[in-house]
């Protein structure tokens, strides 16, 4: 270039300038970096002014921090609101999606028109005698049993819970009145749901007939044996469960009895200790050698129909027995409750 | 056309548009400033082109447009004894300067001084031949006018911090290499020394200058790769592969001196002290002679 020459052994501050912001072409470039490289004077004054062209950039902002204000505390409100919100969410789809779950995967229910065609045929239950030579309870039922789900932590039916936790309210006349179930109205739990309208619906069934009475066999058995009988055998009947409509099998619920095997209302009960005989309105006796926990029925040996069972004690006479009497005004008598000979 | 003969004219035309877009008249250039300002700037120059061509209009155009137009104007109509745009200088670089006085002294006081008798220097307190003479007529417009006065700035102060350091003390002096005594020195090693003065004469402008910079200067990475406008990693890597290039050069100057390589490698290892060699004079082999001292 023409002007080097008048600047004399430096090249001016133009070109040293001019090469410190890439404003020269190649070739002058090129000759003050060879320059540069010979003279420890330009260097320094290129380093300098470099230096002092860099103090007055600002400092670069990673692009990340440009996202964010100058002052990040701003954010932070709004961020914890945000996080609570979204771990609200998490928690309540987590905790829906394992409701949904348990009943889906530990409820088999099927549905009330499906129960009935996959049974086509009658359902036998087997109780398992405790004794040898005890009958077999048979009963038939259209319907299959309905075993309610077993409850986990975090299951959300409401329904089951309540239910499960109250118990059988027994009014001062005897008569048990069973809890009744709450109706589903969660409408945001559908799979729950539609197990509770099974459920509920033969639940509502039982409910209508299940207002039953019962009569608590201890009140009985004092008055019948007018007060002779000792207070040990007084509880024979005690909190029972209501029988299950006629035709209805005999559910048995952790290994409980819920009603007499014949479905129908009791007539009349006696006890002696945890032996109870018990007599339904059609006659047939029933035995129960656990305090009427497990039923058993004994084979009518008396013509007639049974109308009355009593505990019987005579004074000079060892022990009691029990007395039925039949519509006929006939007595039979038996100090087992199983076997009977008239009197 | 420009007032000026018909052979070095700027177009009318383009002298309109320069004017437009410089903006001289907000701060108070008149037209007849501004076309003499440019005029005077492109025929010195000659529009970019070697002496003796001749620029046409579209030539101009991109002379002037690849310069720092408001830039050159300011600092030439300053330099003319423009009251206006001295005011509009002082306004625009009164603080920025101080800032850069005080980051080239290195303190407050002494970037303060620096700066004051820069402003002196700028505003034409020198005179010669009963003329005001400010350094901003120097100022051709090849990169920012702010750029410009640091780089006179970094002049001022370390051709002072020169002169004052070889009056005052020695120390801190880069002292001249000393020619080294005539010890009588092995074939081998004259060998090396030839082999070294080779490669690096065969250094590229770039090379040496890191070479120097790096090494002679004792400047960082960062203080090299701000100069060049590249990342300090690039000055790494260059750096690496110049010295991987010299010693591949030297070894092969070794070899085709006669040296088998095995002899060559070995001769690598010679402690540096043994040679005689000045790498302040052998850098300084540019091939240019531009700017030679």
């Amino acid at each position: 270039m023409n002007e080097k020459a008048k600047f004399g052994a430096h090249p001016d501050a133009e070109f040293l300038n001019g090469f410190a912001e890439q404003a020269l072409n190649t070739a002058e470039r090129d000759e003050v970096l060879g320059h540069l490289a010979a003279c420890a004077r330009c260097r320094e004054v290129v380093a300098l002014a470099a230096n002092a062209a860099a103090a007055e950039r600002p400092a670069a902002v990673p692009w990340w921090k440009a996202w964010f204000p100058s002052r990040p505390l701003a954010w932070a409100p709004a961020l914890a609101l945000a996080a609570i919100a979204v771990l609200a969410v998490f928690v309540y789809v987590r905790h829906r999606d394992q409701t949904m779950e348990m009943a889906r995967v530990e409820t088999p229910v099927q549905p009330a028109s499906e129960a009935g065609a996959a049974a086509p045929g009658p359902v036998t239950n087997e109780l398992k005698p405790k004794q040898p030579g005890a009958a077999k309870v048979v009963s038939k039922s259209p319907a299959p049993p309905i075993t309610p789900p077993q409850l986990r932590f975090g299951m959300v039916a409401q329904g089951y819970s309540q239910v499960e936790a109250k118990p059988n309210v027994i009014s001062p006349d005897g008569k048990v009145t069973l809890p009744a179930r709450p109706a589903v109205t969660g409408a945001n739990d559908q799979a729950l749901g539609a197990n509770f309208a099974v459920e509920s619906s033969q639940q509502a069934e039982r409910a209508t007939s299940a207002r039953m009475k019962m009569t608590v066999a201890s009140a009985e058995v004092a008055q019948q044996s007018g007060g002779s009988a000792a207070p040990a055998a007084a509880p024979a009947m005690r909190t029972m469960a209501a029988p299950p409509p006629p035709g209805s099998p005999m559910v048995a619920r952790g290994g409980k009895a819920a009603a007499l095997p014949g479905g129908l209302a009791v007539a009349s009960s006696a006890a002696k200790g945890q032996l109870t005989v018990a007599i339904d309105a059609a006659g047939s006796e029933f035995l129960s050698r656990d305090g009427g926990v497990y039923w058993e029925a004994v084979k009518p040996q008396w013509t007639g129909r049974a109308v009355r069972v009593e505990l019987k004690a005579q004074a000079g006479v060892a022990g009691t027995w029990f007395e039925i009497t039949n519509d006929q005004n006939q007595i039979w008598t038996s100090t087992n409750g199983m076997t009977w000979t008239p009197r | 056309m420009a007032a000026c003969g018909a052979e070095c004219a700027v177009h009318a035309g383009l002298l309109d548009e320069l004017w437009r877009a410089s903006g001289a008249g907000a701060w108070g250039l008149r037209r007849e400033e501004f076309d003499s300002i440019l005029t005077t700037a492109g025929l010195t120059a000659n529009f970019g082109l070697a002496a003796g061509e001749q620029a046409d209009r579209q030539r101009q155009r991109e002379f002037f447009l690849g310069l720092r137009l408001d830039d050159l104007v300011l600092a030439q109509a300053c330099a003319q004894g423009n009251q206006q745009a001295w005011e509009q200088f002082l306004a625009l670089h009164r603080e920025p300067l101080r800032r850069a006085a005080i980051a080239i002294a290195g303190n407050a006081s002494l970037g303060r001084d620096l700066a004051d008798q820069l402003w002196a220097e700028l505003y034409g307190l020198n005179e010669r031949d009963g003329e005001r003479v400010s350094p901003l007529g120097s100022y051709r417009g090849r990169g920012s006018l702010m750029g410009w006065l640091r780089t006179v700035l970094a002049q001022r102060h370390v051709d002072q911090w020169r002169r004052t350091g070889r009056e005052e003390t020695l120390e801190g002096v880069d002292p001249i290499a000393r020619e080294a005594e005539d010890a009588p020195a092995s074939e081998d090693i004259t060998t090396l020394e030839n082999a070294v003065g080779d490669a690096l004469g065969n250094c590229a402008p770039e090379e040496r200058y890191l070479l120097a910079a790096y090494y002679l200067d004792g400047q960082t990475l960062a203080e090299v790769a701000q100069v060049l406008s590249v990342h300090e990693a690039t000055v790494s890597r260059r750096l690496q592969r110049t010295v991987k290039g010299i010693r591949k050069q030297v070894l092969r100057g070794l070899e085709r001196q006669g040296m088998s390589p095995r002899r060559a490698r070995e001769s690598l290892g010679t402690d540096p002290r043994d040679l005689d060699l000045n790498l302040k004079k052998l850098l300084q082999q540019t091939e240019s002679g531009a700017f030679k001292e």
